[in-house]
């Protein structure tokens, strides 16, 4: 009857996992596991070897979003995923423009310098107007509507990550991003959110110095 | 009968669809596209078609999809795009036999296994047929690893199609890369003897009729591809001049 959740407590995709069940108050217990070393018994598990991966009465689901729908199908609470089929493709629609149009960018900008990394920024931003034109259209504080659903969980870790991108330099406007600019303050002040995020200057250490176990304890 | 060819960069956008009218804007010959065009056939939806050119994109095609990326349907001044939402959206809207499983753990399975296969070999696939020796042994390989774990699904399953008895999702799914095997698999054929039930559903497939309604040749297939890999691909290989 446990849910176990393997993970690591830096990974953005296990994050979006951890947010979902959160917001559904499902119990859980979790193993976190190094993706740079990988036990070998994770293979068996799951032959990716990825996080997040869900073990459930003999039950193993993996893919951060195979897992939050799997999630939001079996466990009572508030419904993630829209019943609508033009609403649920809406949802798979602006991920695939995340996927295509902002995730790239985000990581460009925080690998690229001078021309290139102003480059970046300018391509992501025309990514982040999708969003920022969707929830207009909506007039909803959040891609769910009135409260956060799927795809706000399944873009919330890079944006919690994404100041330390952006750095002192980057600034997103708010005359050009009211609504992302307020969806993003709004997610932050969500309890689920807060009990799974890090600081930032905890990622900015684990970034430095890669180990999935920054800020333990030592004695572990 | 409206024209199959494609609509390139600089043409004039076609009239929007007729109300009721169910539009698919595609490429002939995207494995992508190819998906939607299959549960198409297999739920027998009636739909039009407009091909458009990928390399040379018609500047309308943005305004519909900012990605201008193939399948992209049109319906009732509805949009829908990407493959997989665009398979999912036919199978809850129209009627006929269902392709996605009702069960969270079933279709958790689905997004499983296609995880295993964008991971070990869709992108294998394309590039297996440009790798030589030893890095052409180890695509091999991750191919293989990919096929044994869906092997594996099909003998546990005991069922002959990854949908049960009949195809479902996940079939329509990765059938447009074993269609095209042939090319990175420089026409051998996947071992019998270690994947056998993985040999006799890529038969099984080839013989529906919506996959056969769907599919072009070996040959047809390699002269898109060849103009492809020479920088130049037609999507009109084929079609009447």
């Amino acid at each position: 009857g446990v849910l176990r959740l393997i993970s690591m407590r830096f990974c953005p995709f296990a994050h979006r996992t951890r947010l979902v069940l959160a917001a559904k108050g499902i119990e859980y217990e979790t193993v976190n596991v190094s993706l740079k070393n990988k036990p070998e018994w994770f293979f068996d598990i799951n032959p990716l070897a990825k996080v997040p991966t869900m073990q459930h009465d003999g039950k193993i689901v993996y893919e951060s979003l195979v897992c939050n729908e799997y999630l939001d199908q079996v466990f009572p609470g508030r419904k993630m995923l829209p019943e609508d089929p033009l609403d649920k493709a809406r949802i798979g629609m602006l991920q695939a423009i995340f996927d295509t149009k902002i995730l790239p960018t985000i990581y460009k900008i925080g690998r690229t310098e001078g021309e290139e990394r102003q480059d970046a920024f300018k391509v992501f931003k025309e990514g982040l107007s999708f969003i920022e034109k969707d929830l207009a259209t909506s007039g909803k504080s959040f891609l769910g509507g009135d409260q956060p659903g799927y795809l706000d969980y399944s873009i919330w870790p890079w944006f919690e990550r994404l100041p330390l991108k952006l750095g002192d330099d980057l600034k997103l406007q708010e005359a050009e991003f009211p609504k992302v600019l307020g969806w993003q303050a709004a997610m932050s002040g969500r309890s689920e959110v807060k009990t799974c995020a890090h600081a930032l200057a905890l990622y900015k250490a684990n970034n430095a110095n890669p180990d999935p176990d920054t800020g333990l304890d030592n004695s572990r | 009968m409206p024209s199959e060819k494609a609509f390139k960069t600089g043409s004039s956008a076609p009239d929007p669809p007729a109300p009721g009218v169910l539009r698919l804007i595609s490429m002939r010959f995207c494995p992508f596209a190819h998906r939607t065009r299959l549960v198409l056939a297999a739920k027998g939806i009636e739909y039009e078609t407009v091909n458009v050119s990928l390399k040379n994109k018609p500047e309308w095609f943005f305004d519909i999809n900012p990605l201008a990326k193939v399948p992209t349907m049109q319906h009732d001044g509805k949009i829908v795009y990407e493959s997989l939402v665009c398979n999912e959206y036919l199978d809850q809207v129209f009627p006929g036999r269902k392709m996605l499983p009702e069960d969270p753990l079933d279709k958790a399975r689905i997004g499983m296994l296609q995880a295993v296969f964008d991971d070990k070999i869709l992108g294998t696939s394309f590039k297996l047929g440009r790798l030589e020796g030893e890095e052409r042994q180890k695509a091999m390989k991750v191919l293989k690893d990919g096929l044994s774990i869906l092997e594996k699904d099909l003998v546990s399953s005991g069922k002959p199609f990854f949908g049960g008895d009949q195809p479902g999702f996940l079939d329509y799914s990765l059938w447009p890369w074993f269609e095209r095997l042939a090319m990175p698999l420089r026409g051998e054929k996947l071992p019998e003897a270690e994947l056998p039930k993985i040999v006799a559903w890529q038969a099984a497939m080839a013989d529906r009729p919506e996959v056969k309604t769907c599919a072009f040749d070996n040959a047809t297939h390699l002269k898109f591809v060849e103009g492809y890999r020479a920088g130049n691909p037609d999507p009109d290989v084929g079609l009447a001049a």
